[in-house]
């Protein structure tokens, strides 16, 4: 198997694992996502990518310009900020 | 025989700055050692009373909040001075020991203003920490790190002395009633330290200019005696549990965009402390004990992962993400130890971060604030897609672009050992730390619910991680924080009011100068001016006054001093009671002197 | 010998003026140190008049056996009493101080500056301590007139300064003069204590009011209180280290002293006097911002110290004007602890060799190498004008605060803080090039500067002075508790 293959195997595997484990296990709590099984692995991939999509978003919206300047740490100042 | 840490501290400071060269690094690790020794033999409930007038101080007080506190910080002292060995500058090792003696000091202080002449003491110490990084950056952010925390300074104080003029107790402990002026002031004052957003600035300003070394002790002190502050005072606070969830969204929204990697650890910082804040705005004892819990271990694993910065910066000389890469083979240990700290933070079971961040999230879920829940486990999930994923794969593993790896310093390597050391001890055994807290809780991280929920959070961290690869490679750009707005619209708006103020002033001496022109020509020639004004168009004699023209018969003159003479003496007579009665010198004194010339 | 102590500190140092230009015609060396030795028994005999009169009650002599009101006495009281302290404890320091300085002129020039300087100790001391209004004034002109001297001894510069000071200045002591003179016709004593009763007496009424504001402005001016601080920067910037060191440090603050005896303990509580306070903070909040703000514009390190002073004198003057408990013991711990901030802060500047007339902030680069010990002093000095904890200046502020908000003055307590704000802007960009700026002339920072360090003579003053911030600081509580308490006027 090519290696991609093998890490995705492995993946599905842990996966499975955890999941099963969360069938096992007594839930706690009382809000309906502590009493379903595989909701954290759900929650992981789709969190993640929300957070990374929205903050890009963000960024490439209203956040972020590009670098003042390349030099490394004694930067030429920015001429917008009077307070360098 | 008890010593307050802090005194070992400024001793060390005075002689590390004083002292011979060759001695400094004994002195140091001594001091370090010795205040550590310090910290973890003072008995519980001991006082030292002290009082200055009518202000009665407590300079001392053990309880089982301030005895952790004084823990971790010793502790983090003597990390951070076997880390920073190598440094050659007897200042920064002062600025550094005496920052530290202050934090230590508003833990163990037991009345407000104790608490207060510390947080001062913190806050110059610090600007000089900042300072040692050498840099015309470092200057700049300096100064502005020095602005912003005299602000909170000054509002703590105005909060303080209005508490006091109030009748407010001088306890350093909760608010008879919240609310009221000096709450807000003093609350808004710890909200700067604690670097909540918007007055978050300065800590992702400054902190990455600092030396390599120095970072290490800013992010232990300044936020986590926030914290503390916090615990003592206002716990319970609904707002306050908004305000951390917002805190660790923003960090991690922010850290997505961050391409320096020492800044991107900096908005972890506010990430990671506002779950502190959240669980002091919950406010029961699991929240709380779980506030200062995860304070302990953040300390601990925040270190671990900026030494490991600090050491690729030494290695590499690159900070940025844009321009590291595939330099894992070549620091293997530091790369392993790196990790230690990025599972901690992420909270992957058996790490220290695990027991102290699901208390948190747990006594969110008790207190029946579900979407508290969901929001600071989201936040979770940001910060080991950063911290556990994203950094450490495009700083050490992904593509290699053929940099040169200097060795990094045995000192920082080992300094790094003794941090991941704890944090693995604490997470194999959470125990320890449980028994400390202030009241006991009846927890335990290590059920299959929380392991298996924890695993699946990671994973499905780490699989959204892979698919997304290429969306997070870092980019050459910077973000706009919120410090735009006091770097550029208020000094302009500074400046255009100095200048208008200038201007003013300018004017305002213009027409002084020209009166007095006027006034002086008028005095060189009065009749020449008087001429001018009656005869107007006319020009004054070119030659000045001529006095044999315009001298005065004698006549004239006596006539005016009697006139002058009769209107006064009209004017004293009419007017005059406080000039004519009880005026002339009384015969004898009426009194009797005190006391004799005495002997 | 011991029932004349109070005579005695200010015998010591005019006895000493006169015979040191005889003695320098000698010895110069003998001269120096009997300049030294005159300042230092003034010291002892000081601190010992104000332990007698802390344990017994305030003490009052008379000159000569006369008795008041005809004759002058001498009050050692707990306020007087520690001013006296203060200024023979600076003059001891600096006499140490000028050594190097004098030790550079021809030794007529010599005997002249220790002259003069001991005069200007018996003036300020003979303020301190005395307990009649006119003796006051006799004093005031001694060591004004001393001062203009020795600051005017500084170069051209300084003879321009001077001149423009010594005109203000005798203006400001005409005015006292006429208050005074006023005072006199009302009540025909000029004994300070008889004043106060005899005051009460008359009902009020022009004579007063005028008396009250011309002696009030007299001493404003002599204060450097803004609006009428104008003589100040130039006469102080130009003038000799050590010059400046003692008048920076100390003649201002006796004159608040006076102003403190004249509007407390003199003249009786009444709308005049709280009209005066009323005005008198006003011009303090004023004082205080404008102080602070010209300071930062300032681009020599000792003009900038001055404007800093005229903003710590409004300090002074808003804590007289508030007027309570609080805020009086605040200023009175304002006056010790500017007293010796200050002088360190001129002392350390003075210190450092120079090669221009102008002190640049920038020539202050790597300063920290070339006097190591002269700017940790220096550094100690500076945050305690900011207020930082556990200097001495917090301490101040603090009870300045408490006297603002007992008293319901909310805008007073914010520009205090604010002053302190804009007080770190100025200092910390002075510390900045003294401890992070490389030395332009020595980049090298792991070798010891090669420029010679200050003379030990400059150095043990500045210490010492930085120390007592420090000190005053970190038990401000037995310094009120024991003195400032007793000092307090009734209120």
């Amino acid at each position: 198997m090519s290696r991609a293959r093998g890490t995705l195997a492995g993946a599905t595997v842990l996966a499975a694992t955890t999941v099963a484990l969360d069938l096992l296990a007594h839930p706690h709590g009382d809000t309906w996502w502590h009493h379903t099984p595989g909701f954290d692995l759900i929650f992981g991939f789709v969190g993640c990518a929300v957070i990374v999509i929205v903050s890009k978003a963000l960024g490439k919206a209203a956040l972020q310009r590009p670098e003042r300047s390349a030099a490394d740490s004694n930067g030429a100042a920015d001429p917008e900020d009077l307070t360098t | 025989m008890t010593v307050h840490p802090s005194l070992i501290l400024f001793a060390t400071a005075a002689a590390v700055a004083l002292g011979p060269r060759t001695l400094r690094q004994a002195l140091l690790i001594l001091g370090a050692a010795g205040a550590l020794l310090a910290a973890a033999t003072l008995p519980q409930g001991e006082h030292w009373s002290y009082a200055i007038g009518d202000l009665p101080l407590e300079l001392l007080r053990v309880d089982a909040l301030s005895h952790l506190f004084g823990l971790i910080f010793t502790l983090i002292v003597a990390i951070g001075a076997l880390y920073a060995w190598h440094v050659a500058r007897g200042g920064e090792h002062a600025a550094t020991l005496i920052y530290a003696g202050g934090a230590l000091g508003v833990v163990y202080a037991g009345d407000w203003v104790s608490a207060f002449v510390w947080w001062e003491v913190m806050a110059w110490a610090s600007v000089f920490v900042v300072w040692a990084g050498g840099t015309p950056r470092s200057e700049a952010a300096g100064f502005r790190y020095l602005f912003m925390h005299l602000v909170g300074g000054g509002l703590f104080l105005l909060g303080l002395a209005a508490h006091l003029t109030g009748g407010g107790a001088m306890t350093f402990g909760p608010f008879g009633e919240p609310g009221g002026w000096a709450y807000w002031l003093i609350l808004l004052a710890v909200a700067i330290n604690a670097a909540i957003p918007p007055l978050h600035a300065w800590l992702v300003d400054a902190y990455p200019e600092a030396s390599i070394t120095g970072t290490v002790f800013l992010s232990a002190f300044t936020t986590k005696t926030a914290v503390y502050v916090l615990i003592r005072v206002f716990p319970g606070s609904d707002l306050l549990v908004w305000v951390g969830i917002v805190m660790a969204l923003y960090g991690v929204v922010y850290a997505v965009l961050e391409n320096n990697i020492r800044r991107l650890l900096g908005y972890h910082i506010i990430s990671q402390v506002g779950y502190m804040v959240a669980a002091v705005g919950i406010g029961t004892p699991l929240a709380l004990g779980g506030a200062a819990a995860h304070a302990f271990c953040h300390i601990l694993y925040k270190a671990l992962l900026l030494m490991g910065a600090g050491a690729v910066i030494t290695a590499t000389g690159r900070r940025k993400l844009t321009d590291l890469g595939g330099i894992a083979r070549q620091m293997p240990v530091v790369v392993v130890l790196y990790m230690v700290g990025a599972f901690s933070i992420s909270g992957v079971p058996l790490f220290n971060g695990f027991i102290s961040k699901s208390m948190i999230i747990t006594a969110a879920g008790d207190d029946g604030r579900g979407l508290a829940e969901l929001l600071l486990t989201l936040a979770s999930i940001g910060t080991f897609l950063h911290t556990g994923l994203k950094l450490p794969y495009f700083t050490f593993f992904g593509p290699s672009r053929g940099l040169a790896v200097k060795a990094v310093p045995r000192n920082m390597v080992a300094a790094m050992g003794v941090a991941a050391a704890c944090c693995v001890g604490l997470g194999l055994a959470p125990g320890w730390l449980y028994a400390r807290l202030a009241t006991p809780v009846d927890y335990h991280p290590y059920t299959l619910d929380h392991v298996a929920g924890s695993l699946q959070l990671l994973g499905g961290t780490a699989l959204a991680f892979w698919w997304l690869l290429g969306k997070l490679k870092g980019e050459a750009t910077e973000s706009i924080d919120t410090d735009w707005l006091y770097r550029t619209r208020v000094p302009r708006a500074m400046h255009s009011a100095a200048a208008m103020a200038a201007a003013t002033g300018e004017a305002a001496q213009a027409a002084a100068r020209s009166a007095t022109k006027l006034a002086a020509a008028f005095a060189r020639d009065p009749l020449a001016g008087g001429r001018w004004i009656v005869a107007s168009g006319s020009k004054a004699t070119a030659s000045g006054y001529d006095e044999d023209r315009y001298r005065l018969p004698i006549g004239v003159t006596v006539f005016w001093v009697v006139l002058a003479l009769w209107l006064v003496s009209a004017a004293g007579l009419a007017l005059g009671r406080g000039l004519a009665t009880g005026s002339l010198p009384h015969p004898a004194p009426t009194y009797s002197w005190p006391c004799e010339t005495r002997r | 010998m011991t029932q004349h102590l109070p005579i005695l500190i200010v015998l010591c140092p005019l006895a000493a003026a006169l015979v040191v230009p005889l003695v320098a015609r000698v010895s110069a060396r003998a001269a120096r140190a009997l300049t030294m030795l005159a300042t230092l028994s003034s010291l002892v005999c000081a601190v010992a008049a104000l332990r007698v009169a802390l344990r017994e009650g305030d003490w009052h002599y008379h000159l000569g056996g006369w008795a008041p009101p005809w004759g002058i006495e001498y009050v050692v009281d707990p306020l007087g009493g520690g001013m006296a302290v203060i200024v023979a404890l600076l003059a001891t320091l600096v006499s140490l101080y000028a050594g190097p300085h004098v030790r550079g002129l021809s030794s007529l020039r010599g005997a002249a500056f220790d002259s003069l300087f001991l005069l200007l100790t018996t003036g300020l001391l003979g303020i301190a301590l005395t307990g009649d209004l006119f003796n006051l004034y006799v004093f005031l002109e001694v060591s004004s007139l001393a001062a203009y001297a020795l600051l005017a001894s500084g170069g051209e510069r300084a003879v321009v300064a001077t001149f423009r000071y010594a005109l203000i200045g005798t203006i400001a002591a005409s005015f006292y003069l006429l208050g005074l003179g006023y005072l006199y016709a009302l009540t025909g004593t000029l004994n300070m204590a008889d004043l106060a009763i005899q005051l009460e007496a008359v009902p009020p009424g022009s004579a007063m009011t005028v008396g009250i504001v011309l002696l009030v402005v007299g001493l404003a001016i002599k204060m450097a209180v803004f609006p009428l601080h104008g003589w100040m920067p130039d006469a102080y910037t130009y003038a000799p280290p050590p010059v400046t060191m003692f008048i920076a440090a100390v003649m201002s603050k006796v004159s608040a002293y006076a102003l403190i005896r004249v509007l407390f303990f003199v003249l009786p509580a009444g709308d005049a006097v709280e009209t005066a306070r009323a005005v008198l903070s006003w011009v303090a909040v004023g004082g205080v911002l404008a102080g602070s703000i010209l300071a930062l514009a300032q681009t020599d390190v000792r003009r900038m110290l001055v404007y800093s002073s005229v903003g710590q004198m409004g300090y002074i003057v808003l804590g007289l004007s508030i007027g309570n408990a609080a805020a009086l013991t605040g200023a009175l711990l304002h006056v010790v602890g500017h007293a010796a901030a200050k002088g360190c802060l001129f002392g350390a500047i003075g210190s450092l060799p120079r090669q221009t007339v102008q002190a640049e902030i920038g020539g202050l680069a790597g300063a920290a190498r070339r006097a190591p010990l002269a700017m940790a002093a220096f550094t100690i000095a500076a945050l305690s004008l900011v207020g930082l904890p556990p200097t001495a200046g917090f301490f101040s502020k603090w009870y300045l605060l408490r006297g603002a908000l007992d008293a319901d003055a909310w805008l007073f307590a914010v520009v205090l803080l604010v002053s302190s704000l804009l007080g770190a802007v100025y200092f910390f960009r002075v510390l900045e090039q003294v401890y992070f700026v490389p030395d332009p002339s020595a980049p090298d920072t792991d070798v010891p500067s090669p420029a010679s360090p200050p003379s030990w003579r400059m150095v043990v003053p500045v210490l010492t002075l930085g120390a007592a911030v420090l000190l005053i600081g970190l038990f401000n509580g037995v310094l009120v508790s024991s003195v400032i308490q007793h000092a307090l006027p009734e209120l």
